[in-house]
């Protein structure tokens, strides 16, 4: 081949004879008028998961009824008819009622009150532990996954040492000694024994990503360890993330009413739904006072695992399937 | 005769595994002139890869180790540069086109806040308006087209040949040749 032959790559100027574009210029190209195909509406990546959340049906339920427990909860003050320690000693122990929905207790106090105040401890309770135990969790996970080698090792065996204790007897030691009834100080407890699984989900999931080899090309354009940690690898784990941090509102809950319920949560008479199912054993006959606030809990804890299970699917901005 | 803009002398990078050391790059010397391309050339696992991210830093110790040479750039030695300066050398004086385009952009984040951050990472005082448009810009240089609005999207939205377009353009973000 002729070394001045350049009819393996004809240009414009070879075959018409006459400059198309000007020199350097690769404008025509991508001139916009050009892709008239790609004319459809354009829609953000948070409408799209906005989207997706709402057509998740069991989401939308869950959302529907957090909003109503925990709203009542939030406007306990406004939407309680009695206070919750207000005593009626003529109405004692009565079933449901007109006056009082879900019935008296053993004080004639109102249960219907009592469930509302019981749901804003509760609440209280379960978003406390699951927001602080998310963000300590995160950020040992993040680190222990991100540098590996001894920094790994060393925070995994504390998590693996938190884990292999025993829940129920340290939980109930340390509520004894340390809790004293305080709704913050059992929080703080069980903030000490949820960040583990968060850890330990974390940690797996920035050991592989960190692999990624788009961490490797933001590494190679230069960007520092805490950016490639927290923009770069962070929201690729938001999914799991943000199911863990909702089921874990809802097994915080569980776990506050269990200890209340044992009588080493939180000391009556702040009403949490654990303390009233504990207090309804005193009269095990009165049936409304389990059920209700029972129920409670159920749904609050039904509500959250359907939220959470709508975020996963909707976050995730590679998953591009709608549900019909 | 001008400077050599990089001159790698004698580069020896190895490889611990269980089975022995592996001799990824065993002695390269090159020189890359202002204004020349070089190509290199070789068989699968001759070294080309490894003896290129040898020179940002990238090859990950251990096990890898680069037992001697060194890379003259700008009078400095790549090979010798701490964290800090290194960063300071990606991405803005030297830069990477990762080949594979459907794995070397974050799927999380739209292109235009991937392309925005090498711009970022080395400017941190530019206007977000600024960088935006410069983003805009590239993504029309290297011929993506409806660039505003590809500017939001995400790689999954775009195709094989436009991601890998996009690759080069995040190399190319801080050149101000073009």
């Amino acid at each position: 081949m002729a070394p001045n032959d350049d009819s393996l790559f004809p240009t414009a100027q070879a075959v018409e004879g006459e400059v198309i574009a000007p020199e350097g210029s690769i404008a025509p190209l991508v001139d916009d008028t050009q892709a008239a195909g790609l004319d459809l509406k354009v829609r953000s990546q948070w409408s799209y998961a906005r989207m997706r959340f709402f057509r998740h049906r069991l989401a939308l339920i869950g959302l529907f009824g957090l909003v109503i427990i925990f709203g009542a909860g939030i406007v306990a003050g406004h939407v309680a008819p009695y206070g919750y320690a207000d005593i009626d000693l003529e109405h004692i122990l009565q079933g449901p009622t007109h006056a009082h929905y879900f019935g008296t207790d053993d004080l004639g106090r109102d249960q219907f009150t009592r469930v509302i105040w019981g749901i804003r401890t509760s609440m209280e309770v379960g978003v406390f532990v699951a927001f602080v135990s998310t963000f300590v969790g995160l950020v040992v996970g993040a680190i222990a996954g991100y540098y590996g080698g001894w920094l790994d090792n060393l925070l995994m065996r504390v998590t693996d040492l938190v884990l292999t204790l025993p829940l129920l007897a340290v939980l109930l030691t340390a509520t004894r000694l340390l809790g004293q009834g305080s709704q913050w100080r059992v929080s703080l407890i069980l903030v000490f024994f949820f960040w583990t699984g968060i850890a330990r989900v974390v940690r797996g999931i920035y050991l592989s990503l960190r692999e990624k080899e788009y961490v490797e090309a933001a590494k190679a354009s230069g960007a520092g360890d805490a950016r490639l940690m927290f923009r770069h690898i962070l929201p690729n784990t938001l999914g799991p993330i943000v199911v863990n941090a909702t089921l874990a509102v809802g097994t915080a809950i569980l776990v506050e009413a269990a200890l209340s319920f044992l009588g080493f949560g939180i000391k009556p008479p702040t009403p949490s739904l654990g303390v009233l199912v504990s207090d309804a054993q005193r009269n095990p006959n009165d049936w409304w006072l389990t059920v209700f606030p029972g129920l409670a809990i159920v749904a609050i804890v039904l509500c959250i695992n359907f939220v959470g299970d709508g975020l996963r699917d909707a976050l995730d901005p590679t998953q591009r399937r709608m549900r019909a | 005769m001008p400077e050599p803009l990089l001159s790698i002398n004698d580069l020896v990078v190895e490889f611990k595994t269980e089975d022995g050391i592996v001799h990824a790059v065993d002695g390269v010397s090159y020189e890359l002139f202002p204004g020349e391309t070089l190509g290199i050339v070789g068989e699968s696992g001759s070294g080309k890869s490894v003896s290129t991210l040898a020179l940002l830093g990238l090859i990950p110790q251990p096990p890898g180790r680069i037992v001697q040479g060194t890379a003259m750039f700008k009078g400095r030695d790549l090979l010798k540069l701490k964290k800090r300066e290194l960063r300071r050398v990606r991405g803005n004086e030297v830069a990477m086109i990762f080949q594979d385009p459907m794995t070397s952009l974050n799927p999380v984040l739209s292109i235009g806040s991937q392309l925005g951050e090498a711009i970022k990472t080395h400017f941190p005082d530019e206007k977000d308006e600024a960088v935006k448009n410069r983003v805009i810009d590239l993504l029309k240089l290297v011929g993506v087209p409806n660039a505003e609005t590809r500017f939001n999207q995400y790689p999954h939205e775009f195709s094989g040949g436009m991601r890998q377009r996009a690759m080069i353009a995040m190399a190319i973000t801080n050149s101000r040749r073009c």
